[in-house]
């Protein structure tokens, strides 16, 4: 019974902060905590009787519970939420390298991608753009760009990055790049989770990555397995086949998770829908379910005729960036404000992206802690700024550890 | 002993109490384990007898392909089927009769209890004075058919002088909502029937419990069940825990004033009601903390969620709650309200723990007001208030039927009216799932689609399958292991299928024997396959029932 489970010890600590409304009085702050981790320790055990701490479905030697959980702490009283205000670096940490013609990344270095601290270091895999080929000082046409592949970075402190000359490959005439080697020409997003539990140590590592595949119109998903998370092996080409675009890779409760935007989706009574966030799920990371669920959506209009991925309307860009800490998920969702104009669907220089906080028990369902709270503005992160320019942000929300500004010229 | 110390004391012993009601409800739970229980490992609900997979239910349907929700649409029946009685001036409800109310399909008739409002003082009903005006107590009424309805004369409250009235003798006299339910599991004969019924405590609206044998003369209990304000729209019983869900005023993020949200409270025995409430439902409050409140001008959650308990889920309806604020200069009472200016349609949302409520599909108006009008007032457009209360929705025979209010907000003292009114459905179809429309995709027409199920513990007594759904032989069904592995027996050519070409109970029937899988966890993986002509079958609900 997930509505009492038994849970000993746990530790309370998130973003936010309960705290006594205006009127409360000092001690029910105190009850209601003592009330929801004592109360519940004693237990139906029937449903859940392996070792550790059970919190609902989930068991384990430790569990969180998040002031901004309404699962894990259902009942409150004299309370209400106080959402912290994330502390925003002003500078980037980590930028294109306009200066090498061999990069990869000399256009953009976009966070659709994961940090991961591994043995001491922090090490990131990310989407870069690049020239197709090498441009002259004014070439700003974007239909030469080149998106991928995957690139890597490591650094010591989180803020401070280098990029690795890993040799894998070709690119402006040599391989001193940061590129790693995967079949696919066009690639996006790269999230990698480390999985100590294979017991094949070649599948240690474990990506998801963006591709587009060679015979469709849209993009989707591919997987790779690797020792070291530098040198990869592909897995089957498009184990999913739908459109997605994917901003998170999870475990959670004995299943893998791809968090994604569906950009394929039909809305109520079958009209045209916008950009959602939905999941698919493999028990094994080989074979994916081809089947679709629904993970964090925005309502659509009522007028079937204003829904669609080119109406302006706020959408939810790449799903959910979702980050797992044992018995919760915390994750963000861009609040994708679509403003197109005359033949241009996608709105360069008016779309913009704010980030929206999200909560899951399940891995799947996730809920916002306060309906339509902008956690995290564009405003109070933006991107550099071109001189002269006048710039919207789109915030794009990943593994939950760092986020990525992309500035649109207007 | 000094403040803090007598604070900690209470605080213990409050603890202490809470602490032992919920132990032995978890217990109590443990050990309930019966022959014809569904367990849901993901939600963590046991249900006897019978579980309900809706396809507006996207925990228990999790994960779907090519297939997309469509909404359904209540009939309405547009004259009420209760309405207040004007021109008896001895009646509770000479003003209006509110469903803030409960009707129960109970030994072959329906019954009614809701809550009236009359005039303390002689006066026109049809324009009443709202400083005249009386809230309660409690009626009832009662009907063969559920559409027309009787009051009968009771004598037990003397009201104006008379005891000539439907009224329900109780302890308050300032009343709103009233929520019974009945348990036949109940031991105790005399608490066969359980209300809560919205009462004013002089400082604010609370509520108090009521037990009866027969729904007519009731035992309230002697206390208030809490202190804090809270507008009932339910009571049910979920998982073996009671539920009173409602309106309340809370402070929203950061310590700012909110508006009107959804909360629940609980109790695990329908005596001792817990401290604190639960996050029912909530809608968005505006980004500028100044502009957050009762009295601002933006959509409001009334009444919070009325729900109904069927088993393994909960079906509610919220009031999408039009705010406009009233002119408090005109020192009327009430000023601050809208007068003439506030609407509300009804939402569609469910749980599956009877405690957080979603939409079904986000911000969709499931029953409008412009579609089910308060009866008009000649020469005016005034607008309608829908009032829901969960329950007034319940099964009967092959439909689902949605009792809910519809209260002319008119202007302050210009006819003012509620009256209560009818939806229906076909049994359990309040949404369902078909196949992506042709050309959905950029000219692709799929020819199937296909819904998966959550994890369900079959019983050890075995049970049934039934399919609520139209073109049901255009489905098949196949059985999986918790973790989508296919059991060849009860899959692909021998997947189940019914006979039946369609309607609210096909039966599914494999090659197999069901009965194998008694005990044991099992994926639902529901086939849809587009017909001849471009059929598109549609799939409301898979109910499961022990045999």
């Amino acid at each position: 019974m997930a509505f009492f489970p038994s849970v000993a010890k746990p530790t309370a600590r998130g973003a936010a902060a309960l705290a006594r409304s205006p009127s409360a009085h000092r001690g029910l702050r105190r009850f209601a905590c003592a009330l929801l981790l004592a109360g519940w320790g004693c237990a139906h055990a029937a449903e859940t009787a392996s070792p550790g701490l059970t919190l609902g479905a989930y068991s384990g030697t430790r569990l969180t519970l998040l002031a901004i959980d309404d699962y894990a702490l259902p009942l409150w009283g004299n309370l209400c939420l106080y959402l912290s205000k994330p502390k925003v670096r002003a500078e980037p940490v980590l930028t294109p390298s306009r200066g090498n013609p061999q990069a990869t990344d000399g256009v953009a270095t976009h966070f659709y991608g994961t940090v991961m601290q591994d043995g001491g270091k922090f090490r990131m895999w990310y989407y870069g753009v690049g020239w197709a080929r090498v441009p002259n000082d004014k070439d700003v046409d974007t239909t030469k760009l080149k998106e991928g592949p995957v690139c890597y970075a490591e650094s010591v402190d989180g803020l401070q990055w280098t990029k690795p000359n890993l040799g894998q490959v070709v690119h402006g005439g040599g391989s001193n790049n940061n590129a790693i080697a995967l079949p696919d020409t066009e690639t996006q997003g790269a999230f990698v989770l480390r999985d100590d539990r294979d017991p094949d140590p070649s599948r240690r590592y474990k990506m998801v990555y963006e591709n587009r595949r060679v015979s469709t119109q849209f993009m989707s998903v591919r997987t790779a397995t690797s020792a070291d998370g530098i040198t990869w092996k592909p897995g089957p080409n498009s184990p999913i086949n739908a459109g997605i675009e994917p901003s998170s890779f999870y475990q959670h409760g004995g299943l893998y998770f791809i968090n994604a935007q569906y950009t394929r989706a039909v809305s109520e009574g079958g009209h045209r829908s916008g950009r959602h966030g939905y999941v698919w799920v493999s028990t094994d990371f080989d074979t994916w379910q081809q089947e679709g669920g629904e993970s964090f959506l925005l309502p659509e209009s009522a007028d079937p005729n204003e829904r669609g991925m080119d109406r302006p309307s706020l959408q939810v860009h790449l799903g959910v960036g979702a980050f797992r800490q044992g018995n919760v998920l915390v994750g963000l969702y861009s609040q994708w404000n679509v403003q197109p104009r005359p033949g241009d669907r996608f709105g360069r220089g008016t779309t913009t992206g704010d980030f929206g906080l999200v909560v899951s028990t399940n891995g799947q369902h996730f809920r916002e802690p306060v309906k339509g709270h902008v956690y995290l503005s564009r405003t109070a992160s933006p991107a550099a700024v071109i001189p002269g320019v006048r710039h919207q942000q789109i915030l794009q929300q990943s593994e939950f550890r760092a986020a990525a500004r992309t500035p649109q010229a207007s | 002993m000094n403040p803090k110390t007598r604070l900690r004391c209470w605080t213990a012993r409050r603890l202490l109490a809470v602490t032992s009601l919920l132990c032995f409800v978890s217990h109590g739970r443990a050990a309930d384990t019966g022959a014809r229980d569904f367990f849901f490992p993901s939600t963590g609900v046991r249900v006897e007898g019978q579980a309900l997979l809706l396809a507006i239910d996207d925990h228990l349907l999790p994960l779907r392909e090519n297939v997309v929700e469509h909404l359904s649409k209540p009939k309405q029946r547009k004259e009420p089927v209760l309405s207040p009685s004007p021109d008896d001036p001895l009646a509770p409800d000479q003003v209006a009769a509110h469903f803030y109310g409960s009707v129960l399909h109970d030994r072959g008739k329906f019954r009614m209890w809701y809550y009236p409002v009359g005039l303390k003082v002689p006066g026109d009903a049809r324009r009443a004075d709202l400083k005249q005006l009386s809230q309660g107590p409690v009626c009832y009424a009662e009907s063969d058919d559920g559409i027309r309805w009787t009051k009968p004369v009771l004598e037990q409250v003397e009201f104006k002088g008379s005891r000539r009235n439907n009224a329900v003798a109780l302890p308050d006299e300032l009343v709103e909502g009233v929520h019974v339910i009945k348990e036949d599991e109940e031991p105790d004969p005399a608490r066969r029937y359980k209300m809560v019924y919205n009462a004013h405590n002089g400082k604010t609206w609370v509520f108090r419990t009521a037990t009866s044998a027969d729904g007519v003369r009731w035992q309230a209990a002697p206390d208030f069940a809490i202190k804090d304000f809270l507008e009932t729209a339910s009571l049910y019983k979920f998982n073996d825990t009671y539920f009173v869900h409602g309106q309340r005023l809370a402070f929203s993020e950061g310590g700012h004033r909110g508006g009107r949200q959804g909360r629940g409270v609980l109790s695990p025995d329908f005596n001792h009601w817990l401290p604190g409430d639960t996050q029912g439902f909530n809608l968005p409050e505006p980004t500028d903390p100044v502009a957050r409140g009762q009295t601002k001008p933006y959509d409001q959650v009334h009444l919070g969620v009325g729900a109904a308990s069927f088993g393994n889920v909960c079906i509610g309806l919220y009031g999408l709650w039009h705010n406009m604020p009233g002119d408090e200069s005109t020192q009327k009472q009430w000023g601050w309200f809208g007068y003439g200016k506030i609407s509300c349609d009804l939402g569609l949302v469910i749980s599956n723990d009877g405690m957080r409520f979603r939409e079904a599909v986000k911000g969709h108006v499931y029953i409008s007001r412009f579609d089910a009008p308060a009866t008009p007032m000649p020469g005016k457009d005034y607008p309608t208030i829908l009032a829901q209360s969960g329950n007034g929705i319940l099964n009967v025979g092959d439909e689902t039927r949605i009792y809910f209010g519809r209260w002319r907000n008119a202007d302050y003292g210009q006819g003012y009216l509620g009256e209560i009114a009818l939806a229906t459905l076909p049994r359990d179809r309040w949404g369902a799932v078909g196949l992506f429309p042709a050309g959905a995709h950029g000219g692709e027409t799929p020819a199937r689609g296909l819904v998966w199920s959550a994890p369900v513990r079959l019983p050890e007594s075995g049970c049934t399958v039934l399919l609520n759904a139209d073109h049901a032989s255009l489905m098949d069904v196949e059985l999986s292991d918790e973790r989508f592995a296919l059991l060849p027996a009860y899959a692909g050519t021998n997947a189940g299928r019914t006979k039946v070409a369609g309607g609210l109970d096909c039966a599914v029937v494999w090659s197999a024997d069901l009965s194998a899988l008694a005990g044991r966890t099992v994926r639902f993986k529901i086939n849809l396959q587009r017909g001849a002509d471009g059929i598109d079958p549609r799939l409301f609900a898979i109910t499961l029932q022990a045999n």
